[in-house]
C-alpha cells in the first residue's frame, strides 16, 4: 500500500496509518544507526557506505512523513535537525575507533544536543500536542544507548551491545507512538477513534515484534556468514524476540499453540542460519537442504495460522507473505556474500517494512478470531449489602 | 519501496562523513566470505563459529500462576482462587465473599495482555474484599504474588465505571500483548429485582517491575 507522491496524509483521519508509520520508521532508525557503528568499527568502507546510505533513507522516510502531514518545509527542517544525531554518531563511532578522547567528547556533546532540539521541534509543529519531556527524555535514554552500544560493541563485550539494541529498538518504537498521539491529538489531546483501540494495539505490537524478527536475522545471519565474533550474542536476541513472539501466540490462542508457534518458528530461525553457514562454506547441499527446510516451514506456519484463525487466514496467501520474508532474507544474504551491500541494504530495509503488512494481515484476522472468543458482558460481584455506599 | 515514501526530498549526502583509515576490530564481510565467486579466503574453509552449535529457542517462559493479591492503598491482601467461564459465557465469579479470583482462560498476570482479577465488592450482610477498589488512583501500586515466589509490582493506570449492559468487553479482556492487569468488582445502584449492581468498576494497571 504505497502511497501517492506527495499525498498529504490527515492526522485525524488517519491516525491508525500515522501511528503505524511512525513506529515503524523510528524503530527502524535504531537498527540502521547500529549498522553505521557496527561498519565503521570493523573499517569496512564499502559496508559503511551501504549502512550510511539505509540510514539516510530512513531519515528520508521519516521526513516525508512528516511532510505529507505539516507540509515539505517542516520535512526539511525536521530532516535537517535529525540528521545531527547521525553526523554525532559517525563521529562518535569514528572517535572511538581512532581512540581519540578529545573527538569522542566533541561527538558526545552534539549528540547531548540533539533531543532537545527535536523535541522543541515536535512541540512547536504540534502546537503543544507532543510535550517536550515526553520527546526529549526517550531521545535523551536513545543517545545514551548509542554510545553504550558504540562503546560496548568497540570493546568485544558483543552480549551488552546486543541486549541494548534491542531496549533501544522498543524504545524508539514506543517514541513513533507517542509523537503520533502528539500529532493526532494535537493541543487537545484528543485522540481519533481507532487510534489507541484493542485491535490497533495488538497490530503494532505483532509489527514491533516481526519487524524486530527480520532486522535481528539479517545481523544474525551476516555474522555468521562472516564468522563474526558476534554471532552468538545477535543469535541471543533473536531467540529472545522469538519467545516473546510465542508467548504472544500462546496468550492468544493458549499454551498450546504458544508451543507450537515456537516449534515451527525454531525450524525457519534454524534454517536461515544453517542457510548462512552453507554459504560461508561453500556448501551446496546445505544450501538446498535449508531452502527446503524453510518451503517447508513455509507450509507448516501457513496451516498453523489458517487453522488457529477459523480459515479467516488461507494457508496459500499466508504461505506466499512467508515466502516473501524467506526470500529477502536468504536474496539479503546472497548479496551481501557477494559483497554487494547495497542491495543487500535495501532488501533488509524493504523487508523490515514487509514485516509490518504481515502484522496487518495477522491481526486483520486474529483480531475477530480473539473478539469472538472473549468473556461475555460484566461479571456479577457482589450481594447487595453495602446498597447505597458502593 | 518503502510504504511511506511518498516523494524525494533533497538528497542529503552522508557520505563525506565517511572517512577511510579507521582502526577498530576488523571482520570485512568480503575478506571473510566470497560464496558466489571470487578466490576462495581462508574463512571460507571453515565453520563460522557457534553456527554449527546453534539452536533455535524451542520453548518459551509462561509466568507462574499468580496466588496471592496484595493493595495496600485500600488494604487488600488476599489469596486468589482460579476463575473459569459459566455456560452465559461471563467470567465466573469467586465462592467467598473475601477472596479474590484470576481468570485462568487469560494471561497470567506478567504475560503479554491483560490478566483479569475479580472479587465482590459487598457479600449480603457488608464489605467484601474489593470493596475500596473504587477509591483506588492512577499510581497506586498493585501487587501479584505468583506460585514461583516471584511478586510483580503494577501501576494504576485509571478506574472506569461501567453499566454492565454496555460492558466494553474488548477494552477490557482483548489481548493487546501489553503486560497488564485488570482488576473487577461492582457498584453503582442495586437493583433488587435483579439482586445485581448495575455497574462494573474496572481498575486498569500496567506492568511496572
Amino acid at each position: 500500500m504505497q502511497a501517492e507522491p506527495t499525498s498529504p496524509l490527515d492526522p485525524k483521519r488517519q491516525a491508525v496509518e500515522l501511528r503505524s508509520g511512525l513506529e515503524e520508521l523510528f524503530g527502524q532508525d535504531t537498527f540502521v544507526s547500529i549498522r553505521v557503528v557496527r561498519s565503521r568499527l570493523r573499517a569496512d568502507p564499502d559496508f559503511s557506505q551501504a549502512t550510511v546510505d539505509a540510514l539516510s533513507h530512513n531519515s528520508d522516510d521519516l521526513a516525508t512523513l512528516v511532510g505529507r502531514v505539516y507540509g515539505s518545509a517542516q520535512a526539511k527542517k525536521f530532516r535537517q535537525l535529525w540528521e545531527s544525531q547521525q553526523e554525532g554518531l559517525i563521529a562518535y563511532a569514528r572517535a572511538v575507533s581512532q581512540h581519540d578522547q578529545a573527538a569522542k567528547a566533541a561527538a558526545r556533546r552534539q549528540l547531548d544536543a540533539f533531543p532537545g532540539q527535536i523535541a522543541q521541534f515536535l512541540h512547536t509543529l504540534t502546537s503543544g500536542g507532543t510535550a517536550v519531556p515526553a520527546v526529549s527524555s526517550r531521545l535523551s535514554t536513545h543517545i545514551d544507548d548509542l554510545v553504550r552500544f558504540t562503546d560496548a560493541y568497540a570493546a568485544g563485550d558483543y552480549a551488552t551491545a546486543y541486549r541494548i539494541e534491542r531496549t533501544d529498538y522498543e524504545r524508539e518504537f514506543g517514541l513513533g507512538t507517542v509523537v503520533a498521539a502528539g500529532i493526532a491529538g494535537g493541543p487537545s489531546g484528543n485522540l481519533p477513534a481507532g487510534f489507541d483501540s484493542p485491535l490497533t494495539r495488538l497490530r503494532s505490537a505483532l509489527g514491533e515484534l516481526l519487524g524486530e524478527h527480520m532486522q535481528l536475522v539479517v545481523d544474525a545471519m551476516g555474522a555468521a556468514l562472516r564468522g563474526g565474533p558476534e554471532f552468538k550474542a545477535d543469535a541471543a536476541q533473536v531467540n529472545a524476540d522469538t519467545e516473546q513472539l510465542a508467548g504472544a501466540f500462546g496468550v492468544m490462542f493458549g499454551p498450546q499453540s504458544g508451543a507450537r508457534f515456537t516449534n515451527v518458528w525454531g525450524d525457519h530461525v534454524d534454517a536461515l542460519v544453517g542457510y548462512s553457514g552453507a554459504v560461508a562454506t561453500k556448501n551446496q547441499k546445505g544450501e538446498n537442504q535449508a531452502l527446503a527446510q524453510l518451503a517447508a516451514f513455509e507450509r507448516h506456519l501457513s496451516t498453523f495460522l489458517s487453522t488457529s484463525t477459523d480459515g479467516r487466514l488461507t494457508a496459500p496467501s499466508l504461505s506466499d507473505l512467508l515466502h516473501m520474508h524467506d526470500r529477502d532474507l536468504v536474496e539479503q544474504l546472497d548479496a551481501y556474500a557477494r559483497g554487494d551491500y547495497t542491495t543487500a541494504y535495501r532488501i533488509a530495509y524493504e523487508g523490515y517494512q514487509h514485516m509490518f503488512a504481515v502484522a496487518d494481515t495477522l491481526s486483520g484476522a486474529i483480531g475477530p478470531t480473539i473478539a469472538a472468543r472473549l468473556p461475555k458482558g460484566g461479571v456479577q460481584t457482589g450481594g447487595g449489602g453495602m446498597a447505597g455506599s458502593v | 519501496m518503502s510504504r511511506w515514501l511518498a516523494g524525494p526530498l533533497a538528497a542529503v549526502a552522508l557520505a563525506g562523513l565517511l572517512l577511510a583509515g579507521c582502526g577498530g576490530p576488523g571482520h570485512s564481510p568480503a575478506a571473510a566470505s566470497s560464496p558466489r565467486g571470487g578466490p576462495a579466503t581462508a574463512a571460507e574453509s571453515r565453520e563460522p563459529p557457534g553456527v554449527a552449535g546453534f539452536h533455535s529457542v524451542r520453548s518459551y517462559d509462561r509466568s507462574a500462576p499468580p496466588v496471592r493479591l496484595w493493595i495496600p492503598e485500600i488494604a487488600v491482601s488476599t489469596s486468589l482462587v482460579r476463575l473459569g467461564r459459566l455456560p452465559d459465557g461471563s467470567i465466573e465469579v469467586p465462592h467467598a465473599w473475601d477472596t479474590a479470583g484470576w481468570y485462568d482462560q487469560g494471561p497470567r498476570p506478567g504475560q503479554p495482555g491483560p490478566a483479569v482479577i475479580l472479587g465482590h465488592v459487598d457479600s449480603k450482610a457488608g464489605p467484601a474484599v474489593f470493596y475500596r477498589l473504587r477509591e483506588l488512583k492512577p499510581g497506586d501500586i498493585v501487587r501479584v504474588g505468583l506460585a514461583s515466589g516471584q511478586i510483580l509490582v503494577f501501576g494504576v493506570q485509571r478506574v472506569e465505571r461501567y453499566p454492565k449492559d454496555r460492558f466494553p468487553t474488548e477494552a477490557v479482556y482483548f489481548p493487546t500483548l501489553d503486560r497488564e492487569l485488570r482488576l473487577i468488582t461492582c457498584g453503582g445502584d442495586f437493583d433488587y429485582a435483579k439482586r445485581s449492581y448495575v455497574d462494573n468498576i474496572v481498575v486498569y494497571a500496567t506492568l511496572v517491575t
